[in-house]
């Protein structure tokens, strides 16, 4: 029977093997040492961003609408910290700031990402997301720029993503970034830095987003910028 | 069908062993796959649909085992060299796939193994006729989430969209924001799992099933019943959220939660399988009903 050359039970014992290697070299390939977990530990992010810097202050009269529970369960599930503050200038202009921090970004952000999570809370996006940059310490930071909308409220948004030291952007990039981590054994954390105002007028919204991210990236340590803006 | 089960010879007894140390292997290779599929993707909403299909393609191969087994006795001949190549690549997209977390190709990696499988004991011939169960396990591939999200949130807009319309239109005190529905003193968010992505995914594999075991051989009248699945099954979802809501609206929040809800995902699917069979007799008319003889 052997037409091949090589009787079935020794074909079989070739396949089994190859398979049995396959489950080996991935556990191999397998990435362990975790960035977050390297020069000892991450602080919390509530802990590296002040309530106050520049002329913004956290305004304590607005409390942020907490997500439904579903949501809520969902988060909790993928990230390992979530902040979201209410900022007031002294002119009384108001910023909403919210950081999600996932230690492992195998998992991803999707949740979180604002093309995903405003539609979820019933918002319409009206406008597509448009690639900018802000320009903070004579540095140019990759951020998008959406316009999310519920009824009358007109909200113009400003994220950044990182994954470990690098920003990037969602969807295929944040993979790729990840994965390159991964080849090298490390399993990269992340930040997600979500910046929106309550304004009809975008244009206005974005300058107010870029002075509002400068004043705060300008009040931190370069350890701690590092954590919101990747070291690259 | 009842003739081939008279011919139905059982495996021949070589051919035990190397089976046990294939099925070994796999389960060393894909076993702790499943296991982490079970525990995140499997028990999403979104795509709960791949156990079921993981299990009815390893039946369509089973069923097949007669039309193998002749295959090798026609001397058909093994073609060991191809099969080694595409086990290669099989391993280097799992063992990609299985260490940076990318789903998509480390499932689909069982596809390319299977096909070495049926390459190297069997031969070329084999893979014609596997076709069908390969192509039905293309389903249980979890897609990124960036394409779930992507198709997820327009489709639950539209599904909301369309159960308020046909509600308002009912005289149903209705409104609308995004995809928050609220009817009388109810507000009712609609989920991802009523995007009915899960069940596009469910019916769809179903749908290509029926044909299969319908025996039906006409490409325009499989192509046409496949595509006319998926308004199939938004209609069928949009259903389903309509039937939450009268719950809801009729009896409360609690009844709108409860059995309901889970009743209203059986209904979903009583509804698309009605519309599949009226569909398909529809099509009738247009194809000779020719059918392939018993597979």
């Amino acid at each position: 029977m052997s037409r091949a050359g090589l009787s079935p039970i020794a074909r079989a014992l070739v396949f089994t093997a190859l398979m049995l290697a396959a489950a080996a070299l991935a556990e191999l390939m397998r990435p362990r040492v975790y960035i977050a977990d390297q020069a000892g530990g991450r602080e919390r992010l509530a802990a590296i961003v002040p309530e106050a810097f520049g002329d913004w202050q956290v305004d304590r009269s607005i409390v942020p609408i907490p997500p439904s529970p579903d949501l809520q369960k969902v988060l909790d599930e993928t990230y390992d910290e979530t902040l979201a503050r209410t900022y007031r200038h002294s002119d009384g202009r108001r910023v909403m700031l919210s950081l999600a921090y996932g230690r492992n970004q195998h998992k991803g952000m999707n949740t979180h990402r604002p093309e995903v999570c405003y539609p979820a809370q019933g918002f319409k996006l009206l406008t597509g997301t448009e690639r900018g940059s802000l320009s903070v310490d004579g540095r140019a930071l990759g951020v998008q720029r959406l316009v999310a909308g519920l009824g009358a409220r007109i909200e113009p948004i400003t994220y950044w993503l990182t994954v470990g030291g690098e920003v990037t952007a969602f969807g295929s990039e944040q993979r790729l970034a990840t994965i390159r981590y991964g080849l090298k054994g490390q399993v990269p954390d992340g930040v997600l830095v979500r910046i929106s105002t309550i304004d009809d007028d975008a244009a206005s919204a974005y300058i107010t987003h870029e002075q509002f991210a400068r004043a705060m990236l300008q009040s931190l340590a370069p350890a701690q910028r590092a954590r919101l803006v990747g070291d690259v | 069908m009842l003739q081939s089960m008279a011919r139905r010879a059982d495996l021949p007894v070589g051919a035990l062993l190397p089976l046990g140390l294939l099925l070994l292997g796999w389960a060393a290779m894909f076993g702790p796959s499943y296991a982490e599929l079970a525990q995140t993707i499997w028990a999403s909403d979104e795509q709960g649909h791949g156990p079921i299909i993981l299990a009815v393609g390893f039946w369509l191969i089973w069923r097949r085992r007669d039309a193998l087994l002749a295959l090798h006795r026609q001397a058909e001949r093994p073609a060991l060299a191809a099969a080694l190549v595409l086990m290669l690549v099989a391993i280097a997209a799992y063992a990609l796939g299985r260490s940076q977390v990318i789903w998509s190709i480390q499932i689909a990696a069982q596809l390319l193994v299977l096909a070495a499988l049926a390459l190297g004991f069997i031969g070329p011939r084999a893979l014609r006729v596997l076709a069908f169960p390969l192509v039905f396990l293309v389903f249980m591939i979890p897609w990124p989430g960036d394409w779930v999200a992507a198709v997820t949130t327009p489709l639950k807009s539209a599904v909301s969209s369309v159960a308020a319309d046909v509600l308002h239109a009912l005289g149903y005190p209705v409104a609308r924001t995004g995809v928050i529905l609220s009817v009388g003193p109810y507000q009712m968010l609609v989920a991802d799992a009523c995007a009915g992505l899960n069940s596009m995914f469910t019916l769809e594999a179903l749908g290509l099933l029926y044909m299969n075991l319908m025996g039906y051989t006409t490409w325009g009248r499989n192509l046409t019943l496949a595509l006319l699945i998926l308004p199939i099954a938004f209609v069928a979802n949009v259903v389903r959220v309509i039937i939450l809501v009268l719950v809801t609206y009729h009896f409360g929040d609690a009844a709108g939660q409860g059995f309901a809800h889970g009743f209203a995902g059986l209904v979903l699917f009583l509804v698309a399988l009605v519309l599949i069979l009226a569909v398909d007799h529809l099509l009738n008319p247009f194809f000779s009903r020719q059918r392939a003889a018993a597979p």
